[in-house]
C-alpha cells in the first residue's frame, strides 16, 4: 500500500473516531443496564411502523372491557370464542384475526375474574402463535408469570398488556408489521362484538357513545386492513368493515373545542371537552347487527 | 490513490451512519419504565402497541382515540437523555392541545380525558439537540 494510501486511510480512522465520540449520548451512557447491543439504525429496518410517513394505533381493546365491568354489568360466556371445526385458517389474515379475539377473551375473562378458563385459551393461542411462526413470545416465563398471577386481577392485567407490548414490539421488530395490523384489527372487531351485545341487553348511553366514537378507530383499521392487501388476500374483509363504515359515516360527531388546563407541577392536563355522538336507534341497530355479521363471517 | 480515496470514502460514510445509531430496543425500555410505578403511584396499563418509528427531519403522526374518564400517561424517548424526543396533541380540528416542547421536552405527560376525544398525536426530534434517529413512543391508561 502505497504512503498516500496509508494517509488516507489513517485520516479516515480518526474522523470516524472524531464523529463517533462528538454526536449523540446514548451509547456512552451508564445509565441503561439493560441496554442491548446497538445496532445501526436503519430508515428500512421494517419494524418502524410508520407507512407512508404515518403511524396507525388503535385503542386498546382492553379499556371496552374494564368500560364495561365498571358498569356492573355481569359476565356472558356466550361472548367467548369457541372454535367449533378443527379445519385449518384460510388464511395469515384469518390467523391474526382470532389471535386478537383470543387477547380480547382472555382479557375479559381476567377481568371478570374467571381465571380457570383464562389458562384454557394458552393453548389455541400457541397453536395460532405457530402458524404465524411468532412462538418465542409465548415463552415459557409468559405462562408461568401468568399462572402464578392468575388470582391477581390487578397483576394480570399488567401482565396482559406488557406482554402485548412486548409481542407488538416483536412482531415490528421481525417484519411481521403486518401480523401486528391483523391482530389489532382482530382485538378491535372482538371488542366491539362483546361492547355491541352487551349493549343490546343493557340499554346505557355509556356503552352506546361509546360505539358511536368508533368512528375514527374503524378509519385505522380499514386502513391497517388496506395496507396488507397487497394481493387482494384481504378483499373479503375489506368488503365487511366497508359495510361498516358506511354505517358509522351516519354517526354525527359534535364537539367545541375549549382550552385544556395544565398543571405543570404535576405534569398533568385536563381535557375536558370531547365529542357527542349522534345515532338514532335504527343506527344503533344496523351498527350492531354489522359488526355481529363481521365478527360471525370471520370467526367462523 | 483513487482505490484509497474510493475505500476512505466509504468508510466514512459507514462511520457516520454508525455514529447515528440508535439502540431502539433500549429506548423501547426506557418508555417502559415510564408506566411503571411511579413516585406518585401511578401504575398505567399500556395499549399494547409500541410506536416506533425513525425520523430523519420530519413529522410522524397518528390519530388515535383517548376515552372519556380515563387518566392517560403518553411517554416517549428517541435517546438516552430525556430531552430529545417532541410530542404534540392536537385534536380533529388541529387546535393544539399540548405539547411537551412546552416543557422542556418532557419524556412523558399525563392526561385527564374528561370526556371521549379522537386526537393528533404529532412526533419529532427537537432538532436543536438531534436532527435524526429512532424515536419510540407508548400509550398507557391508569386502571
Amino acid at each position: 500500500m502505497s504512503f498516500s494510501n496509508k494517509l488516507f486511510f489513517t485520516a479516515s480512522f480518526i474522523a470516524i473516531l472524531a464523529l463517533n465520540s462528538c454526536k449523540n449520548d446514548e451509547n456512552s451512557s451508564a445509565d441503561l443496564s439493560d441496554q442491548t447491543a446497538s445496532q445501526e439504525a436503519n430508515p428500512k429496518r421494517t419494524f418502524n411502523n410508520a407507512f407512508d410517513g404515518k403511524l396507525y394505533s388503535v385503542p386498546s381493546a382492553l379499556q371496552t372491557i374494564v368500560l364495561i365491568n365498571s358498569l356492573a354489568i355481569p359476565f356472558d360466556s356466550t361472548f367467548l370464542f369457541i372454535r367449533t371445526n378443527n379445519n385449518p385458517y384460510p388464511n395469515y389474515t384469518s390467523q391474526a384475526f382470532h389471535l386478537g379475539f383470543y387477547y380480547v377473551d382472555i382479557a375479559y375473562m381476567a377481568i371478570y375474574d374467571q381465571k380457570g378458563e383464562c389458562l384454557k385459551y394458552l393453548e389455541p393461542m400457541k397453536e395460532l402463535a405457530i402458524n404465524l411462526e411468532t412462538t418465542t413470545i409465548f415463552s415459557p416465563f409468559f405462562t408461568e408469570n401468568l399462572r402464578s398471577n392468575i388470582e391477581k386481577k390487578d397483576s394480570l392485567l399488567m401482565l396482559f398488556s406488557s406482554h402485548f407490548s412486548e409481542f407488538d414490539y416483536y412482531l415490528k421488530e421481525h417484519d411481521k408489521k403486518n401480523i401486528s395490523s391483523l391482530i389489532l384489527a382482530g382485538g378491535w372487531l372482538k371488542s366491539m362484538y362483546i361492547v355491541s351485545q352487551v349493549y343490546k341487553k343493557n340499554k346505557n348511553n355509556l356503552l352506546l357513545q361509546h360505539l358511536g366514537h368508533q368512528k375514527h378507530n374503524l378509519e385505522t383499521v380499514i386502513q391497517l386492513i388496506e395496507k396488507h392487501n397487497t394481493n387482494g388476500q384481504n378483499d373479503d374483509y375489506l368488503k365487511h368493515f366497508t359495510e361498516l363504515n358506511e354505517l358509522y359515516e351516519k354517526v354525527n360527531l359534535h364537539y367545541e373545542y375549549m382550552a385544556p388546563i395544565t398543571d405543570k407541577e404535576n405534569r398533568v392536563t385536563t381535557i375536558s371537552k370531547g365529542i357527542n355522538a349522534e345515532l338514532s336507534e335504527e343506527l344503533s341497530n344496523k351498527i350492531i347487527e354489522c359488526i355481529s355479521k363481521t365478527y360471525s363471517k370471520i370467526a367462523n | 490513490m483513487k482505490q484509497g480515496i474510493l475505500i476512505a470514502l466509504i468508510l466514512i460514510v459507514l462511520g457516520n451512519f454508525n455514529s447515528n445509531a440508535q439502540s431502539c430496543d433500549s429506548l423501547y425500555r426506557i418508555v417502559e419504565r415510564y408506566f411503571h410505578k411511579s413516585e406518585e403511584g401511578k401504575i398505567f396499563i399500556t395499549d399494547g402497541q409500541v410506536y416506533t418509528t425513525f425520523l430523519d427531519n420530519e413529522k410522524a403522526e397518528f390519530t388515535t382515540t383517548l376515552y372519556g374518564n380515563n387518566l392517560y400517561r403518553i411517554g416517549a424517548s428517541a435517546g438516552v437523555k430525556e430531552n430529545f424526543a417532541i410530542f404534540t396533541l392536537l385534536d380533529m380540528e388541529n387546535n393544539i392541545l399540548f405539547t411537551n416542547k412546552d416543557h422542556n421536552n418532557s419524556p412523558y405527560w399525563d392526561f385527564r380525558i374528561e370526556n371521549t376525544i379522537p386526537v393528533k398525536i404529532q412526533t419529532e426530534l427537537d432538532t436543536n439537540k438531534k436532527n435524526t434517529g429512532c424515536f419510540v413512543m407508548m400509550i398507557g391508561f391508569q386502571k
